[in-house]
């Protein structure tokens, strides 16, 4: 055996795999509108978050159940009615507890009272929440030191949004309103 | 046989016929406007058989507070009892006060409560026209109408007062501001304003056949009988006796002006609408008459101290509310705070009767004699 | 529309009638019971035990001289130890005179001051009494129906009198004292 044996064969040829041609690449697409596709195809569709759009209707149509105990609930009325419209907001007032979103305590409760505004919260589906309109209903107002009167409707019910006044101008009123507005876009990513 | 069924059914007699009656609370929050009112009716069918009002759900404790109070503090509190009519009521308690402790007013201190108070009138009244034809039927409109001329008022009396419905601008010994420079326009302005709008509502309501069939011939009630059961104010008014203490008992500027006394028939529901409006022309009247007759001068006692102390005196000062007589019982021993205030409301003294006008009639007809009474329970509950 | 006359009042209105008349005319017409006269800043005040109440308005009602016809207010005054009062104010629509009849009383406490109630002869008395029994303690014997009108019907309390507390107001709601560091 010489070395001239070296056996002639020839070497293992490296793969090459065959990619074939390249592909084209993308490129950046150029819309003259920056419209996304779905708009051309379905205009009128608006696409945002699910929490958003549940706010949204939620703060744009509440109704209130209208709770009016005494003096405040005539201007919680003058409120309602044409010359500071509430109704331009999406807020209808409604008297059945079961079909309404917001309950407006306005007027002093006293103890007799209170099982009753239990018993309507209790009644109204949620998501309820409630605005505490006038001084009584905040703290008992000028009322507070007798003692039949209970000091505060958040004795008996969680408040959402206190209305200071004695009683609140509907200007004031229209205020809380939108606050309670802010607070529903506020807490829309939390859950329940 | 006839064809139809109605006529086809024999209908069993009174005697065959099992029946219950059945009980409906109207109850403390509801949707007719008059306040945390209850009423337990017994129904036969529609047939109210009895009835029972529960009241107390607004007790807020006005003279137990007024007699902790100074004589100024306690006014904050009379004037939320007729919260339709706020300054009305601050005129009531304020006499009471002067004729406890002998404080005299000047006389244009005078014409002013008495435009305050016969605005406030208005306000009470278009407010009973607009919840009034809510519960009769027109669903809104009436109490929209309303609310535009309370809308107003409201307005004037906060460039006046500072304030829309409970200014305390009334004060023991007169007013506290003088009027402003261009209030005699705005008043006439107002008042035309409230003169269209009382117009409208006559031409909706009065000749209505819907509103006259429902209202007339319902819970009729005699001059005697009102004066026993101690009906005040428009209620008596529509028997037709002519009482009207601004005329019998006179006060204030009210001998000098000229006005009417509006009475009913016989005492029904439609009178009781109708006695309430022509009282609305009047005020009108008296306003205008005061815009003409009044003197310049001080509006507010120079010569009283900074805090009011009363030695002793009693006193029951009676004065034409806005529902009726509304009754100040003073009694003061020493001291800067009143020893006993009393309230002796027009709106209780009506309710009282309401037991005996409810039965006999349907359940409808119980919401608007309810409505027609015009009570407003910031007086009821004291 | 009913045909019925317009009822008119038949005294000149708006004449006061002067106190010292009134007086000589109670005194010449109910001359049998005992009472005591006196005068406050509006009306003419009578005094009478609370025995000869109920004869003493009976005649204020039934005899034609003095015909008065209107109850318009009972109120309770509690003058602490010194005893409690009940005050009537009367009116007449027929002559245009005004009275007003004081009932001196017990002081408040067990058993309750009793007085015979009035609403057999005027039926606006039924609430007022109520609302006097309620709110001091006082039993009308006689009414038909006294139960609670303002409170509830189970609580037994007299707020008005002069020994009945007033609540504390609250300055910090729900925390009775400051956080540290801070006082009020």
């Amino acid at each position: 055996m010489t070395t001239e044996n070296a056996v002639a064969t020839p070497a293992i040829q490296p793969y090459k795999p065959d990619f074939g041609a390249e592909p084209e690449r993308l490129q950046p697409v150029d819309f003259p509108d920056a419209k996304a596709a779905y708009r051309i195809v379905l205009p009128g569709v608006i696409q945002t978050g699910a929490d958003t759009v549940l706010a949204v209707s939620r703060k744009s149509s509440l109704w209130p159940m209208t709770f009016g105990l005494a003096c405040c609930a005539i201007e919680m009325m003058g409120a309602f009615m044409s010359n500071h419209d509430l109704d331009r907001f999406g807020i209808v007032p409604w008297a059945s507890p079961r079909q309404s979103d917001v309950m407006i305590v306005s007027g002093t409760v006293t103890k007799k009272m209170a099982p009753a505004v239990k018993l309507l919260y209790e009644q109204m589906p949620s998501p309820k929440y409630v605005i505490s309109m006038g001084a009584c209903a905040t703290n008992g107002g000028p009322y507070t030191e007798y003692d039949r009167v209970l000091q505060g409707v958040d004795k008996v019910i969680p408040v959402d949004v206190y209305v200071p006044g004695c009683p609140p101008r509907p200007e004031s009123l229209l205020d809380g309103m939108l606050a309670l507005q802010r607070k529903i876009m506020e807490e829309k990513k939390m859950v329940g | 046989m006839s064809i139809w069924p109605e006529e086809r059914v024999i209908a069993p007699g009174e005697a065959e016929f099992d029946t219950v009656d059945m009980t409906v609370n109207i109850g403390p929050a509801h949707p007719a406007t008059h306040g945390v009112f209850r009423m337990v009716l017994t129904v036969d069918g529609e047939l109210v058989v009895g009835c029972e009002p529960y009241i107390g759900y607004l007790h807020r404790g006005l003279e137990k507070l007024s007699e902790n109070n100074d004589y100024r503090q306690a006014m904050g509190y009379w004037d939320r009892t007729d919260y339709l009519a706020g300054m009305a009521c601050e005129v009531a308690y304020c006499m009471a006060v002067e004729k406890l402790g002998g404080i005299e007013v000047p006389e244009r201190a005078e014409y002013i409560r008495v435009i305050m108070a016969e605005l406030s009138r208005l306000n009470s009244h278009f407010m009973f026209l607009g919840a009034f034809g809510q519960d009769v039927g027109s669903f809104g409109t009436t109490f929209t109408w309303a609310w535009r001329e309370r809308e107003r008022i409201y307005d004037l009396m906060e460039e006046v007062a500072g304030d829309r419905m409970f200014p305390t601008y009334i004060r023991p010994g007169g007013v506290s501001m003088d009027l402003p420079e261009n209030f005699e326009a705005r008043c006439r302005w107002v008042l035309e304003s409230a003169r269209k709008g009382i117009d409208d509502f006559d031409k909706l309501l009065t000749g209505n056949e819907i509103f006259v069939e429902r209202c007339r011939d319902l819970s009729p009630i005699t001059p005697e009988r009102a004066i026993a059961l101690g009906l005040t104010g428009p209620m008596i008014r529509a028997t037709g006796l002519p009482w009207d203490l601004r005329r019998a008992e006179p006060y204030s500027v009210y001998p000098e002006l000229d006005f009417d006394i509006p009475v009913g028939l016989q005492g029904d529901v439609f009178d009781r609408y109708w006695v309430r409006l022509a009282e609305m022309y009047q005020s009108v009247r008296i306003i205008e008459q005061c815009l003409d007759k009044m003197p310049q001068g001080l509006v507010l006692n120079p010569d009283l101290p900074k805090t009011l102390r009363i030695e002793s005196g009693e006193c029951y000062v009676r004065y034409e509310g806005t529902k009726g007589e509304y009754g100040v019982y003073g009694l003061a021993r020493g001291g800067n705070k009143p020893y006993r205030m009393k309230l002796r409301s027009p709106s209780f003294c009506n309710l009282s009767g309401l037991q005996e006008m409810v039965v006999g009639t349907y359940l409808a007809d119980a919401i608007i004699i309810l409505g027609s009474l015009d009570i407003v329970l910031g007086e009821v509950d004291k | 529309m009913s045909k019925k006359a317009r009822v008119t009042m038949p005294y000149p209105i708006g004449k006061q009638v002067p106190h010292s008349d009134l007086r000589g005319l109670v005194e010449r017409v109910l001359k049998e019971v005992p009472v005591e006269f006196s005068e406050n800043s509006t009306d003419l005040d009578v005094t009478v035990q609370a025995d000869d109440l109920l004869r003493f308005v009976t005649g204020l009602r039934d005899r034609k001289e003095l015909a008065f016809d209107f109850l318009r207010n009972i109120s309770g005054v509690d003058f602490g130890e010194e005893g409690m009062a009940l005050k009537y104010n009367f009116y007449s629509f027929k002559y245009g005179h005004a009275l007003q009849v004081t009932v001196p009383l017990r002081a408040a406490g067990e058993p309750h001051p009793v007085v015979p109630s009035l609403d057999s002869l005027y039926p606006s008395a039924n609430w007022h009494e109520r609302e006097a029994h309620e709110m001091f303690g006082i039993d009308f014997e006689g009414h038909p129906n006294l139960k609670n009108l303002f409170l509830e019907d189970d609580l037994h309390i007299h707020p008005l009198l002069k020994s009945h507390p007033l609540q504390a107001a609250e300055i910090l709601q729900g925390i009775e004292s400051g956080p540290p560091g801070f006082t009020f």
